[in-house]
């Protein structure tokens, strides 16, 4: 009997699984299992979004009236510095690849674990030591040189302890991400089952792919950045300090090296959860398969060749401008080419109107906005005027607050049945969704409006005139506040009192929803053999308890 | 991790080394060297930043960089050089004497390495010391004794010291600082090989690790191949 | 049809380096450090740096082909290796192009400010 079984999965009638194989702290902070670190991820990337939500809520209180008033100027500039470093090191970054991604990864290889599962831990604890030491930064007084860290201003003597805590934060952060990118793209050469070549991964898997390249490329050049800053602030190597010989644009070319695929390590991986759930939920085989792979490995090649748009108005000669805006104006492509396949995947397919495909719809009109405001900055002539304006501001927050983290609750919905054991409750999860997108909305585009009225960002103050726009704004940010809650409450409420979840709840076809919900310790007591990832043929709807059946094999 | 030796006879036995998601050795080894190799891939993003900022200071401050590399002494630099390398081919050859089940020969090749990477160490202590017992720093503590100076080449010893020099020595001791660094981490590994060659965890049936650090140490080999250069010889 | 990537280790053995290769490699590298500083002797401008660095590439490319074993493993390897140089020229290249074009600006700059 191959592929098929109307059996439950091994674990399932024992009541054992993941997580309760092994008791005790220790047996979590020290697990060897891909699960149990992935929710170990999920626990600290949640808090992360906490804590950089709630600065957010600050600043955008204080922002209620021109004159601020909330807190002092100092104070608001160090709010919008941990603001920005929180949420990208600690929330968009390792969100779904570390969280999501560590759990299902494995389970979709029909594998036991990842390649390297000490390596695994080891990237866990590094990540948590650099959340430890962003929250350390915030104790011993906080830093205010925006998450951006650009010397000469940030490693001035002045800046205190601060600034040291902060890179070597980033240091750790960045080491995991390294570390992961190796294990995720071993694991994807060397542990799939068989009958399951290159072309017939889930999409998923080829986003965390292309994510690994970039993890592994552009990481390590943040890495000796950060170490590069730590030195030249104790010891005044004179490397990026100009009054001390340096030379502060190098310190921007190597950040950016870095900062701007990093973007594309939080792009990729939700645009791969994207394509997971769009196919699922139009109960139709995604369209253009190859072209959606290739086009995730152009995003991340592409990538590196322009960081060089942060940099229009640094000082960078003219001849690096042009290249940069032209080469800015390619990545656009794959993108748009990803986005025309999900959409005609959806075309004629049965939609299925749930949580997760919520959060997916909205991605699709939030990720396009945020994709061609992108445009508008990637042009040399329009950037200049937009520079350091809230149109920069809300086009960022549109593809990383926007696009990944609707995509990360996409995905958090759609595998929560299979690493919870339970449901979450849908109806709060619809109302989560609303709130979330028109929240989002109602708080970002009066900053498009703002913005292109000339509003600067990272001020304390602003001109009277833009007031309208920014109490809207600051509306819409406890709205989505609200949502967010909702999202969790619908999560955790279905951990407590919510349906147990039947193996396969959705109707997929990957090979993580083979495996018992939540799984055994060890994923699959034989190694599955693997059908095409979105092959629904024959994929059945029993009931709400037993979930979707494969009735015959192929 | 006290487990039992492995015996050297190179079939697919079951081997207390095979970790549970491995169906065999032979996967679990070829798995490591790709993750190995990933692993390095990203060591040589991060020393590019340096060599970048090499490049950078060079370009605009090519008389500055000639002036320098008189500081630095070349037959200490080209000693190291043939130090590396030397001990590049024990590794080399250490992983040749596991896959031969050969242990004597693993466990003399291995040492040769640590003991090598030693005298580099040394070496770099020597040059080091010399340096800073004689004011040669880094950054603005970059101020060379009259001593230091005289020691120069007549025609050197004629021109006036660069304000810059501060920042040449912090690229140069922050390259091979990091480097030294690696160095040490290296022979860090290879005690931890030793230990366990000695034990008789390795054989042609299992010989990952020895690899693995031999790749690494490779790696810390061609770095200082291209730093040879270009600090001690091209002014 | 079984996928040559799933899990099984190489059909073949696993290549050990002669004696031969191990030494014939070492003593080429060494032979290269000795031109390499006999070069640097020879003042040939601009072009001494371009030497040097092509000679360490070239003892970089002896380390990894026969040291690494590359010339003997699997394809991709050279790919991954291949692929970190690339992205490191692009940083170093793109970078010195950059700051050698916005450099005389900052010369001009520092001049007026020493004749304040």
């Amino acid at each position: 009997m191959t592929g098929a079984s109307t059996a439950a999965p091994a674990g399932a009638e024992h009541g054992e699984s993941y997580l309760t194989h092994g008791r005790g702290v220790a047996s979590w902070l020290l697990s060897l299992d891909h699960k149990r670190i992935g929710v170990m991820y999920l626990v600290i990337v949640s808090a992360s979004l906490f804590l950089g939500g709630v600065f957010a809520l600050l600043l955008r209180l204080h922002l209620w009236n021109p004159a601020g008033g909330l807190v002092s100027n100092d104070a608001y500039n160090k709010l919008f510095t941990l603001h920005g470093a929180v949420m990208i090191f600690l929330f968009v970054i390792p969100g779904i690849p570390a969280a999501l991604g560590n759990f299902v990864l494995p389970l979709q290889l029909g594998a036991k674990d990842v390649a390297f599962p000490r390596v695994n831990l080891l990237s866990f604890w590094l990540y948590a030591s650099g959340a430890v030491l962003f929250v350390v930064t915030l104790v011993v007084g906080g830093i205010d040189t925006g998450w951006t860290l650009y010397p000469p201003y940030s490693l001035e003597e002045a800046r205190g302890l601060g600034i040291l805590l902060a890179l070597s934060a980033v240091f750790l952060a960045g080491f995991s991400s390294i570390l992961t990118g190796v294990n995720f793209i071993a694991s994807i050469h060397r542990l799939r089952p068989p009958g399951m070549g290159w072309f017939e991964l889930p999409l998923f898997l080829w986003a965390l792919y292309a994510t690994g390249v970039i993890q592994i490329i552009a990481t390590p050049v943040l890495g000796i950045t950060a170490a590069m800053g730590f030195m030249d602030r104790i010891f005044h190597l004179g490397l990026f300090m100009p009054e001390y010989g340096g030379d502060p644009v190098l310190f921007q070319h190597f950040f950016w090296f870095y900062s701007h695929p990093a973007v594309y390590i939080m792009i990729l991986p939700a645009m791969g959860v994207v394509s997971e759930v769009v196919s699922v939920f139009s109960r139709k085989p995604i369209f253009g398969y190859r072209f959606i792979a290739m086009s995730s490995i152009a995003i991340a090649v592409i990538g590196f060749l322009v960081w060089g748009h942060h940099m229009f108005v640094s000082g960078q000669s003219k001849w690096m401008n042009l290249a940069f805006s032209f080469l800015t104006m390619l990545v656009a492509i794959p993108s748009a080419i990803k986005m025309f396949n999900w959409l005609a995947t959806m075309y004629k397919g049965a939609i299925v109107l749930r949580t997760p495909m919520l959060y997916v719809l909205a991605f699709f009109g939030v990720f396009a906005v945020g994709g061609l405001t992108g445009l508008f900055l990637g042009a040399l002539a329009t950037d200049i005027p937009l520079h350091d304006t809230y149109f920069v501001v809300a086009h960022f927050h549109f593809v990383m607050v926007g696009a990944v983290m609707m995509a990360f609750l996409a995905g958090l919905h759609y595998w929560w049945p299979k690493m919870t054991g339970r449901m979450y409750h849908e109806r709060l999860g619809v109302v989560s969704a609303v709130l979330v997108f028109v929240g989002f909305n109602v708080t970002f585009v009066p900053q498009f409006l703002a913005g292109v009225a000339g509003m600067p960002r990272r001020y304390a103050t602003y001109a009277p005139a833009f007031t309208l726009d920014n109490r809207i704004s600051t509306v819409g940010a406890f709205i989505l506040g609200l949502g967010l809650v909702v999202a969790l409450w619908s999560l955790l409420g279905g951990l407590r009192s919510g349906r147990r979840a039947p193996a396969n709840p959705w109707g997929a076809a990957s090979l993580e929803w083979q495996a018992a919900s939540p799984p055994s310790h060890h994923n699959f007591e034989e190694t599955p053999r693997a059908g095409g990832p979105y092959d629904f043929t024959g994929l059945r709807r029993v009931s709400d308890e037993a979930g979707w059946v494969r009735t015959e094999a192929a | 991790m006290s487990a039992p030796a492995v015996r050297a006879t190179g079939s697919a036995e079951p081997t207390p080394f095979l970790q549970p998601h491995f169906e065999n050795l032979g996967a679990q080894q070829e798995a490591s060297k790709l993750g190995l190799w990933l692993f390095l891939a990203s060591e040589v993003l991060f020393f590019t930043g340096l060599f970048t900022a090499y490049g950078v200071y060079r370009a605009n401050h090519q008389d500055l960089f000639g002036y320098a590399q008189h500081f630095l002494d070349w037959r200490m630099g080209a000693l190291n050089t043939a130090v590396l390398v030397s001990s590049s081919l024990s590794a080399a050859w250490s992983v040749r004497a596991a896959q031969l089940g050969d242990r004597r020969t693993l466990l003399r090749t291995l040492a040769l390495t640590l003991l090598l990477a030693g005298v580099f160490m040394v070496v770099k202590y020597f040059e080091y010391s010399h340096k800073l017992a004689h004011g040669v720093g880094w950054g603005a503590a970059c101020q060379p004794d009259a001593e230091f100076l005289a020691s120069l080449p007549e025609a050197v010893r004629a021109l006036p010291v660069p304000d810059r020099l501060g920042t040449f020595f912090a690229i140069y001791y922050m390259m091979t600082g990091l480097h030294g660094i690696h160095v040490l981490v290296g022979m860090g590994l290879y005690v931890w090989l030793l230990r366990r060659a000695s034990r008789g965890d390795f054989g042609p049936g299992y010989y990952g690790p020895v690899d693995a650090v031999a790749l690494y140490w490779h790696l810390v080999d061609i770095i200082w191949i291209f730093l040879f250069p270009l600090f001690y010889l091209i002014g | 049809m079984t996928d040559p990537h799933a899990q099984t280790g190489p059909a073949h053995g696993p290549h050990v380096l002669s004696p031969r290769t191990l030494l014939g490699t070492a003593g080429v590298l060494l032979g290269l450090t000795a031109v390499t500083v006999l070069v640097s002797r020879i003042h040939l401008g601009e072009a001494n740096v371009v030497v040097a660095l092509a000679i360490a590439a070239l003892k970089a490319t002896l380390v990894a082909l026969f040291f690494m074993h590359l010339k003997y493993e699997h394809r991709f390897l050279r790919v991954v290796l291949i692929a970190s140089v690339v992205f490191a020229v692009l940083l170093v290249a793109f970078v010195l192009f950059d700051t050698t074009q916005y450099q005389g600006s900052v010369r001009e700059h520092e001049a007026r400010a020493r004749t304040r």
